[in-house]
């Protein structure tokens, strides 16, 4: 094959695709033959009840957690090999998490600064810059110099955000992003968010706002005991679901 | 025999004040160094040297400081060393230092959320890049406290050089009340010093709990 034709179906190739993905702790199967594609620029929420393997799932692309069967492609590349290669692979995606999992002792804008200059290695004048272009698109520009400590729980998420597109990943991971955050401030992350999918970002999200799959999700998937159970376009999903598992998740979500 | 007075005593003891800070000296800053070398071999030498320096630490914290001592003092010199009190007090206080400091330093990495971890390797660090980074300036702030506090164990512990015969300020009281039979007057002396030194390292034990306790 030559060069250009290698290019040219890489470029073709979904931006994530799960191929027969198994993954066991101990004798607990947390993932059965988990089949998918993500296409570039699209938005896949994942839901299901808690267990159901959504976080491990998520977790395997940029493996956190490594799968023990099938196989995981980013830009039709295998995630899996040796340090070095996943660390090549951790610097093209991007992860934001439950708890934030901001570096306490570094301000907002160092947070969003370290990766750039230890891992991308940029100057830290251009890390800085864009840095503070990040918390600008996020709307926290004003709080770069803040400690995690001295921020709310929506404003840490959203500099976890803008420190995950600091890197300039071509996937972000979102896990459970709204679940530790109190009522009020929920919002304020979805709308960061929804901004981002506006902006053609592909984002892999484990959430159960279904407020924001219907808003931006292109598919949405249902997931339970480790099995993709649904894979719709959300407006199908909403409107009627194939499984009584579905259902009945919808229905304890919903009310 | 030399008659004391009251503060021909206070003098005296004064005089060998400056031994149990030497002492305590080398027994905290021997005993950080050895810590620094165990914690770094342990959290980076993988499994074998990790359950190595647990098995060094708990066969040091299990024998009492005294025995540390004596071994130091009558075992060394089977081996063919000079030993004086000194430097036999010296190993058996950085033994035990070093096992205390290594076990809390640990601990500190250990305790850094494993979350701090995960988003930092996520983003593409490498292992000793997140350990610089991201795990040791918090761990440090966590390790700050516990260690200042055993310092103040560390200036006790020196009473037991004493035993081995080396002239810290424990040493010279007991003598002093062998020739004096002022038992009261000069314990009571000896133990306000160790007041005097431990006090102001509690103090800015607490101090320093308060000022690192930033995570929430």
């Amino acid at each position: 094959m030559t060069p250009e034709a290698t290019i040219l179906m890489l470029q073709d190739a979904p931006a994530i695709e799960f191929r027969k993905v198994c993954k066991w702790f101990g004798n607990f199967q947390a993932l059965a033959d988990v089949d998918l594609k993500i296409g570039k620029g699209e938005r896949v929420v994942i839901c299901g009840p808690s267990g159901s393997g959504k976080s491990t799932m998520v977790r395997c692309v940029n493996q956190l957690e490594q799968h023990q069967n099938g196989d995981i492609l980013l830009n039709g590349v295998t995630v899996a090999g040796n340090a070095a290669h996943v660390r090549n692979i951790r610097r093209r995606v991007g992860m934001v998490f439950q708890q934030f999992n901001l570096y306490p002792h570094m301000t907002a804008l160092q947070n969003c600064v370290i990766a750039q200059r230890l891992v991308a290695r940029r100057r830290r004048p251009e890390a800085e810059d864009l840095a503070r272009t990040y918390l600008e698109r996020v709307k926290i520009a004003d709080k770069a110099d803040r400690y995690p400590h001295q921020l709310s729980g929506g404003q840490q998420q959203r500099v976890a955000i803008a420190r995950a597109l600091c890197m300039q990943s071509e996937v972000i991971l979102f896990d459970e992003p709204t679940s530790a955050l109190d009522p009020e401030m929920i919002r304020e992350v979805l709308d960061v968010m929804v901004g981002l999918a506006q902006d053609g970002l592909t984002m892999i999200c484990v959430t159960h706002e279904m407020g924001f799959a219907r808003q931006v999700a292109d598919a949405v998937v249902f997931m339970d005991q480790g099995r993709i159970v649904e894979i719709a376009a959300p407006s199908d999903f909403f409107k009627e679901q194939k499984t009584q598992r579905a259902k009945d998740f919808l229905a304890q979500i919903l009310n | 025999m030399s008659q004391f007075t009251t503060l021909g005593i206070v003098e005296t003891i004064l005089g060998k004040l400056p031994w149990t800070l030497l002492l305590s000296a080398i027994a905290f800053v021997g005993g950080a160094v050895v810590a620094g070398l165990l914690t770094t071999v342990a959290i980076l030498g993988g499994r074998i040297a990790n359950a190595s320096v647990s098995i060094v630490i708990s066969t040091v914290q299990s024998t009492p400081l005294l025995m540390l001592m004596f071994l130091c003092f009558f075992g060394l010199p089977l081996f063919q060393m000079e030993i004086s009190p000194l430097l036999a007090a010296s190993c058996a206080l950085i033994a035990f230092t070093a096992a205390y400091l290594t076990e809390a330093w640990r601990a500190a990495l250990r305790a850094v959320h494993v979350g701090q971890w995960e988003a930092a390797l996520s983003s593409g660090m490498r292992h000793d890049q997140v350990l610089l980074a991201i795990i040791l300036p918090q761990a440090v702030r966590i390790a700050i406290p516990p260690t200042v506090g055993f310092l103040v164990q560390v200036v006790k512990a020196t009473a037991l050089a004493s035993i081995v015969g080396f002239m810290e300020i424990t040493r010279v009281g007991t003598v002093l009340n062998n020739i004096t039979f002022r038992p009261f007057f000069v314990f009571a002396i000896i133990g306000a010093l160790y007041m005097a030194l431990n006090l102001p390292i509690s103090l800015a034990a607490r101090r320093l709990e308060r000022r690192f306790n930033f995570n929430r």
